[in-house]
């Protein structure tokens, strides 16, 4: 078999060149740090490792997909929050704290508060639903082509935002933890993430993914223990100090920014809510399970590791207002209240630094990085699925296409995303991408989550009112967040933005349910009585997992 | 298109009516119970901001901590509760309906 030495010499070139150019790249001002590139080269031989051994499991479509559906509930968890753990997250919610107190806490609890109602709404029918793309639960009774068309292209599209956001993150973070050029640090990535997912598919993303869930989650503890040292085990101490030292005194315990007007604020919860059970990178990992038993497991463990998560990351940045805030060092110009070295969302970093010195910074640092190469990889799989289990088994070949020509495309597609990935991340550089997130979340919500949700619930769903519903949400939210004043003035440069708020989801989702609701209505199409007659066999099996997919016998 | 007769006989069948009815009722009520308290955070956040600065406790802790605490803990209890009813009521009850049809 070819793959595997080509594998191992693509893995050899690019830790040749990542320790090579870690060495000689002067351009930048911190020196490399030699803890984080030790361990972050550990993490990818690991990895490689995992993906070498997984490349002999990957066989079929459904291995590539899925792996067979034979990942256990508890593997299935960590992996799942594994991918919701983003670097985003770990970087973005604990500088929201660190400038903004209770914000970040807010933000916290919209973020995660999705996943109950994924347990007790979708995850068991999601399983016995479904088979490989998000695309089968809502084509299973409606008209295979357009409905699967409308479905990859909008999970193209949220997989497509989230992946420049995570090149650019990943570009940024690099050049300023390691040394590495900006655009190395791109080409690394896409050459990792596209090796990871060609050769080792589902069973060495999840695995890459376990991992990383693991390392993420022993560097927080560990700070939150080095955080909590440091104020002599006092919650109220960490607290006291934070009010002190802040520029917004007492005012950092209540809700600051983020509820400037309730419109904005519901639009934002709304959008992360439901947002999440729209998103095709986590949504397919309920495939990977044997059955619905396993499902509920993965959602409970995901659940607790993500809230724990989220909880010690809003720690850690209550830790950084008044260690971090109070030192000149780590603020641009020693500047205090100026600019953070690195940028805003560096808080964490810094914190790292203060408290556990060169080791623990260099910790922290590659795992950060280990984070985003196991959730490109996650959305590079997703948006590979899309391509080449929708378009090309389902509609170019009407569902009967040929195991191992599919496979063929399958990596061909996760080669172009990686191509694409790279550009996009070279040519988003130093733009401020951070809105993507809102509109990949609020893209999500507004269009995947309602019609899969209508799909799974509502008889009377026909494949126009799906097509529309899913489109007018889809367009809509696009164009919201276009004219709104992230994009439309921060971005773009105009005056004033045309729509007064950051997140759509608060008009488009609704819009889409509405779409959906009344072109279903009105269609006299005569395939719809079908579809609504095949309802009853689809909630059967989705209430009993009578006919669902079985895991694949290795 | 026809039922296939399996399916048939899974929806006609008693056991299977009361899963669906019991199933949903838990999992309709659970949700409401989550988004509820879920959009009592928000109100409070939106419009009764000073609300959450009250410690009231001691600790240092505000109310709007230990409601996000509560919220978090809390909803992962129920999805607790949730696995527990399905491992041990609906999970026996489909066992005994599906092998109604597989013998």
């Amino acid at each position: 078999m070819k793959a595997p030495r080509l594998l191992l010499a693509t893995a050899v070139l690019c830790l040749c060149s990542f320790a090579v150019l870690a060495q000689t790249s002067q351009a930048v001002a911190r020196q490399p740090n030699m803890t984080a590139i030790a361990i972050f080269l550990a993490f990818v031989v690991t990895t490689i490792g995992i993906t070498y051994w997984a490349a002999g499991r990957t066989r079929s479509a459904a291995d590539f997909y899925t792996a067979g559906g034979g990942i256990s509930g508890v593997q299935n968890g960590f992996a799942i929050a594994g991918d919701y753990m983003s670097a985003a997250v770990l970087l973005g919610v604990s500088s929201m704290v660190f400038s903004t107190g209770f914000d970040g806490m807010i933000y916290s609890v919209s973020a995660i508060l999705g996943w109950p109602l994924i347990m007790f709404l979708m995850a068991e029918r999601l399983r016995n639903l479904g088979r490989y793309t998000l695309a089968d639960i809502i084509a299973y009774r409606l008209d295979p082509v357009t409905t699967r068309l409308f479905s990859a292209f909008s999970s193209f599209v949220i997989v497509c935002f989230y992946l420049i956001v995570q090149m650019v993150g990943a570009g940024q973070l690099i050049n300023l933890l390691f040394g590495l050029d900006y655009e190395v640090a791109v080409v690394c990535v896409g050459v990792l993430m596209v090796m990871y997912v060609t050769f080792g598919g589902m069973v060495a993303t999840t695995w890459v993914q376990i991992i990383k869930a693991v390392l993420l989650l022993s560097g927080g503890i560990l700070l939150t223990g080095l955080a909590f040292q440091h104020f002599g085990f006092s919650m109220e101490r960490m607290i006291d100090s934070a009010v002190a030292t802040h520029q917004s005194g007492k005012l950092i315990l209540g809700p600051l920014k983020i509820a400037t007007d309730p419109v904005s604020m519901i639009s934002l919860s709304l959008g992360l809510l439901f947002g999440i059970a729209g998103l095709p990178h986590i949504m397919m990992r309920f495939f990977t399970v044997p059955d619905a038993k396993a499902a509920r497991k993965s959602v409970l463990v995901a659940y607790g590791l993500i809230g724990l998560f989220f909880i010690l990351v809003c720690i850690l940045g209550t830790a950084a207002i008044s260690i971090v805030g109070t030192d000149p060092s780590y603020f641009d110009q020693g500047v205090i209240g100026g600019p953070l070295v690195g940028g805003v969302n560096m808080a964490i970093m810094h914190l790292a630094q203060a408290l556990g010195g060169d080791l623990m910074f260099g910790f922290l640092a590659a795992v950060a990085f280990a984070t985003i190469l196991a959730v490109v990889s996650g959305l590079a799989l997703a948006g590979a699925s899309a391509i080449s289990h929708d378009l090309y088994a389902n509609v170019l070949c009407k569902g009967k296409p040929d195991s191992g020509k599919e496979m063929r495309v399958s990596r061909w597609a996760t080669v172009i995303l990686g191509v694409l990935a790279v550009a996009l991340g070279i040519l988003f550089k130093g733009q401020n991408v951070a809105f993507l997130v809102a509109l990949a979340f609020g893209i999500a919500a507004s269009s995947n989550f309602p019609i899969l949700l209508l799909a799974m619930y509502w008889k009377g769903l026909t494949s126009r009112g799906a097509l529309w519903g899913g489109l007018s949400g889809l367009v809509s939210s696009l164009a919201l967040v276009l004219l709104s004043p992230g994009v439309w003035v921060k971005v773009l440069h105009h005056p004033e933005a045309l729509f007064p708020y950051d997140y759509p989801a608060l008009f488009s989702m609704p819009l889409a349910f509405a779409v959906a609701w009344g072109v279903s209505c009105l269609d006299r199409s005569p395939s719809t009585t079908t579809e609504r007659d095949a309802y009853e066999q689809q909630s059967v099996r989705a209430e009993t997992g009578w006919g669902a997919e079985k895991a694949a016998q290795h | 298109m026809s039922l296939h007769p399996a399916y048939q006989a899974l929806r006609s069948s008693p056991r299977y009516r009361e899963l669906v009815r019991r199933r949903a009722r838990l999992t309709f009520t659970l949700s409401a119970i989550v988004l509820a308290l879920y959009s009592l955070f928000v109100a409070a956040v939106s419009w009764f901001p000073h609300v959450l600065l009250h410690v009231p406790v001691g600790g240092g802790i505000t109310v709007g901590i230990w409601s996000a605490l509560i919220l978090i803990f809390g909803s992962w209890l129920l999805t607790g509760l949730y696995v527990f009813r399905a491992n041990h009521v609906f999970d026996k009850l489909n066992q005994a309906l599906l092998s109604e049809v597989q013998p």
